[in-house]
C-alpha cells in the first residue's frame, strides 16, 4: 500500500474566463522510504499540489489517500489530527514560532496532540540532539542560523513520527553547505526511518537526493525521471 | 498551550505592560468607585446600625433621619415604654449644624443621647470619654483630625460653646459628620422640653420587633414605627437612588476602557502573529486550541492587570483615608468578587475579535513565503 496516493487531482480557481487550473488531473504514488521530488517553475502548481497532499487544501476533483485513508472525504475538524499524526511539514522560510526556543518549537506538535510539556520537551530534545542541535536547544529562532532553523523545522516535522514529510523548497534560503545537510537529513528520514518524503523545489541540487522526479508545468505533470539517489545516498550505499 | 500564550505575551514586554497597565487602571477605577460607594453606605448606616435600638419611632410619614421634621411627644414615648416587650426607650433630637474653620463651613449632624443609655450613643469612642456633663460634646475622630481638634478644645456650634470630651470613630459621611450632645441640652437649644424628633427602643429578650411594632401601632396614633432594618434601608434609599446609577455608569466606562485596552493589544498581537497561528494550524493545532491560546493571553494580561489594580487600589485607598479623611474607601469580599467577575468578562469580550480573526486564518497560507 502506498503511503501517499493522489488520483486525478484537480484544483481550479475562479470560473469561466477567469478559470485557473492550478493543478490539472495529477496522479502519483509515493511508497514508504521513497523520496519524490516535484520540480517546475514558479506557478507550475507544485506548491498547490503539496498543500493538497498535506490536507490543507481541498481539491476540486480527485481523491487523496494517506496510509489508506481517503482524506478528501474527511470533515474539516478531523484534518488537524490527521496532519498531527501522519504528516510533517518543512517550509522554505522555516516558519518557527518567534517566541519559542528551539526545544519548544520542536515540541509544539506533541503538545498539541495532548502530551505533557515535560514529555514533549524530552522527545524534542532527543530529536534535536539527533539533528546536531544539542548546543542550540534554548536559543530563539532569531539567534539561530538558517541551517539551524531548518533543522529545528525538520525536528518539528519528525517529532510525531509521521508517515510522510512534505517539504516545500526546503533549501531555497540556505547556502550550499546547509542545503546539503538538510538534504542529508531528509534522505535519512526516508532511508533509515522509512518515511515517504515529498519535496517541491526548483533547486537542481536536490535532484541527487530524489529517487523519483516529476516535472510540472501549468498544473500538469509533463515529465517523469529517476533521481540520482542510489549513487548519492550515503545510507543506501553503506547498506 | 498555556506556555505558548505565556511566552507570546512576555516576548513583547512593553505591549504586556501597556495592556496590563490599562486593565490595572480600569480595575483601580472600578475598585475605587465601588469602594467609595461602600464607604459612603457604611458611614451613613453606621449610626443606625451601631445603635442597639431595635425599634425606631418617628412622626407619621417620616421614615428616615434626613427628610422632614419629626416630633414624638412625651405622651407617645410613655405609651411606647409601657408596651409589653419594650426594655428601654430614649428620645433623640437631631439638629443640623456647621463648624466654621478658616472661612469654610463644614456640616455636622448634631444628635442627642441620654447617658448612660447606649441607645443612640457614640458607639466607638477611641479617645476620651462619653458625655458626663452639660456643654460636653463627642466629635468624630476623622473630623477632629482633619480640623486639628483635641480633647478639651472648645468649639462653637448652634451659638453654644461645647467642650470636646471624646472622639468617636466612623461617624463621618460625605454630607456631614455626626457629633453627640446630651438630650437635655438639645432640648434646651430647640426649646422642646416635652418632645424629641425620634424615639429609640430596645426590646426585652425573646420579643420579636415586628410583633412589638404591631402592638405599639394599636396603642399610638400618627407615628411611624420602624424596625431597625427598615430604618437603615430608608436612610440609604436616597443614597442608593442618587449614587448607584452614577457608580454603574462609571464602572461600565471602566469596563469598556479595560475591554478596549486589552482587546486592542490582544488583537494587534494576533494580527502580528497571524502567520504563526497559520503555522500552528498547519502542523495540526485545532481551532479550539488556538481560541484557548487567545483567551489565555487575554486572561494572563487581565489577571496581571487585576493584581496590579488591586495593589494600586489599596495604595490609593490608604492615601485617601490618610489625606482626605472624611471619605472612606471600603473594600469588601463582594467588591473583589464583582471586580474579579468584571475582569473575567473583560477578558472574554476582548478575546472575541481576535478569536474571529484566528478562525479566518487559512493554514495553507504558510506555504506562501
Amino acid at each position: 500500500m502506498s503511503v501517499l496516493e493522489l488520483t486525478s487531482i484537480t484544483k481550479h480557481y475562479g470560473s469561466g474566463h477567469t478559470l485557473v487550473r492550478a493543478v490539472d488531473d495529477v496522479s502519483l504514488k509515493v511508497e514508504k522510504g521513497e523520496i519524490l521530488l516535484i520540480m517546475g517553475p514558479s506557478g507550475s502548481g507544485k506548491t498547490t499540489l503539496i498543500t493538497m497532499a498535506g490536507a490543507l487544501l481541498k481539491p476540486t476533483a480527485g481523491f487523496i489517500l494517506i496510509d489508506g485513508i481517503e482524506i478528501t472525504k474527511l470533515k474539516e475538524d478531523v484534518l488537524p489530527d490527521l496532519r498531527l499524526s501522519k504528516i510533517g511539514f518543512v517550509f522554505q522560510s522555516f516558519n518557527l514560532l518567534s517566541a519559542l526556543d528551539a526545544l519548544d518549537n520542536a515540541a509544539v506538535p506533541l503538545i498539541a496532540s495532548g502530551k505533557s510539556l515535560k514529555k514533549a520537551r524530552e522527545k524534542a530534545k532527543e530529536t534535536l540532539v539527533k539533528l546536531g542541535l544539542s548546543a542550540r536547544l534554548n536559543h530563539l529562532p532569531k539567534d539561530l542560523s538558517g541551517g539551524e532553523k531548518q533543522r529545528v523545522s525538520i525536528a518539528r516535522a519528525l517529532i510525531t513520527n509521521p508517515s510522510i514529510i512534505l517539504a516545500d523548497e526546503p533549501t531555497a534560503n540556505l547556502d550550499a553547505q546547509n542545503g546539503h545537510e538538510v538534504m542529508e537529513l531528509l534522505c535519512a528520514t526516508a532511508c533509515e526511518e522509512g518515511r515517504a518524503v515529498v519535496i517541491a523545489s526548483h533547486d537542481q541540487r536536490i535532484r541527487d537526493v530524489a529517487k523519483q522526479i516529476l516535472f510540472m508545468e501549468d498544473g500538469k505533470i509533463i515529465k517523469e525521471e529517476k533521481g540520482g539517489h542510489d549513487s548519492w545516498c550515503p545510507h543506501c550505499r553503506s547498506a | 498551550m498555556f506556555f505558548i500564550a505565556f511566552k507570546n505575551l512576555f516576548q513583547e514586554k512593553i505591549r504586556l505592560l501597556i495592556s496590563a497597565g490599562g486593565v490595572a487602571f480600569a480595575i483601580l477605577l472600578m475598585m475605587f468607585l465601588i469602594g467609595i460607594y461602600n464607604g459612603i453606605i457604611k458611614a451613613f448606616s453606621a449610626y443606625p446600625e451601631r445603635n442597639p435600638a431595635q425599634i425606631i419611632v418617628s412622626r407619621e410619614g417620616i421614615t428616615d433621619m434626613f427628610h422632614g421634621v419629626s416630633i414624638v411627644s412625651e405622651k407617645d414615648a410613655k405609651a411606647i415604654q409601657n408596651t409589653p416587650g419594650i426594655d428601654e426607650t430614649v428620645g433623640m433630637i437631631l439638629m443640623p449644624a456647621f463648624y466654621e474653620k478658616d472661612g469654610k463651613k463644614q456640616d455636622i449632624f448634631l444628635v442627642s443621647y441620654e447617658p448612660p443609655s447606649s441607645l443612640g450613643a457614640p458607639w466607638d469612642i477611641v479617645e476620651g470619654r462619653g458625655i458626663q456633663e452639660k456643654n460636653e460634646i463627642v466629635m468624630d475622630a476623622a473630623f477632629a483630625k482633619k480640623n486639628a481638634l483635641e480633647l478639651g478644645d472648645r468649639i462653637n456650634l448652634v451659638e453654644r460653646d461645647f467642650t470636646i470630651s471624646g472622639f468617636n470613630k466612623g461617624g463621618s459621611t460625605i454630607l456631614a459628620t455626626f457629633a453627640f450632645i446630651q438630650l437635655e441640652e438639645a432640648r434646651e437649644i430647640l426649646k422642646l422640653p416635652e418632645a424629641t424628633n425620634f424615639l429609640f427602643a430596645s426590646l426585652k429578650e425573646g420579643f420579636d420587633p415586628v410583633e412589638v411594632r404591631a402592638d405599639i401601632e394599636t396603642r399610638t396614633e400618627g407615628l411611624s414605627i420602624l424596625t431597625k432594618e427598615e430604618f437603615i434601608k430608608n436612610n440609604l434609599a436616597e443614597l442608593e437612588e442618587t449614587f448607584l446609577p452614577i457608580i454603574y455608569i462609571m464602572v461600565a466606562i471602566a469596563v469598556i476602557v479595560g475591554i478596549a485596552v486589552i482587546g486592542l493589544t490582544v488583537y494587534t498581537a494576533t494580527i502580528e502573529k497571524s502567520k504563526e497561528y497559520g503555522i500552528l494550524k498547519a502542523v495540526g493545532v485545532k481551532n479550539l486550541q488556538l481560541y484557548l491560546l487567545i483567551f489565555q493571553q487575554a486572561g494572563i494580561s487581565t489577571m496581571i492587570g487585576f493584581l496590579a489594580g488591586i495593589i494600586l487600589s489599596f495604595g490609593v485607598a490608604y492615601l485617601v483615608g490618610e489625606y482626605l479623611r472624611i471619605i472612606t474607601v471600603e473594600f469588601t469580599a463582594g467588591t473583589f468578587a464583582i471586580v474579579f467577575a468584571l475582569t473575567v468578562f473583560m477578558s472574554f469580550v476582548a478575546s472575541y475579535i481576535p478569536v474571529r480573526t484566528i478562525a479566518q486564518i487559512d493554514p495553507a497560507e504558510v506555504f506562501k513565503s
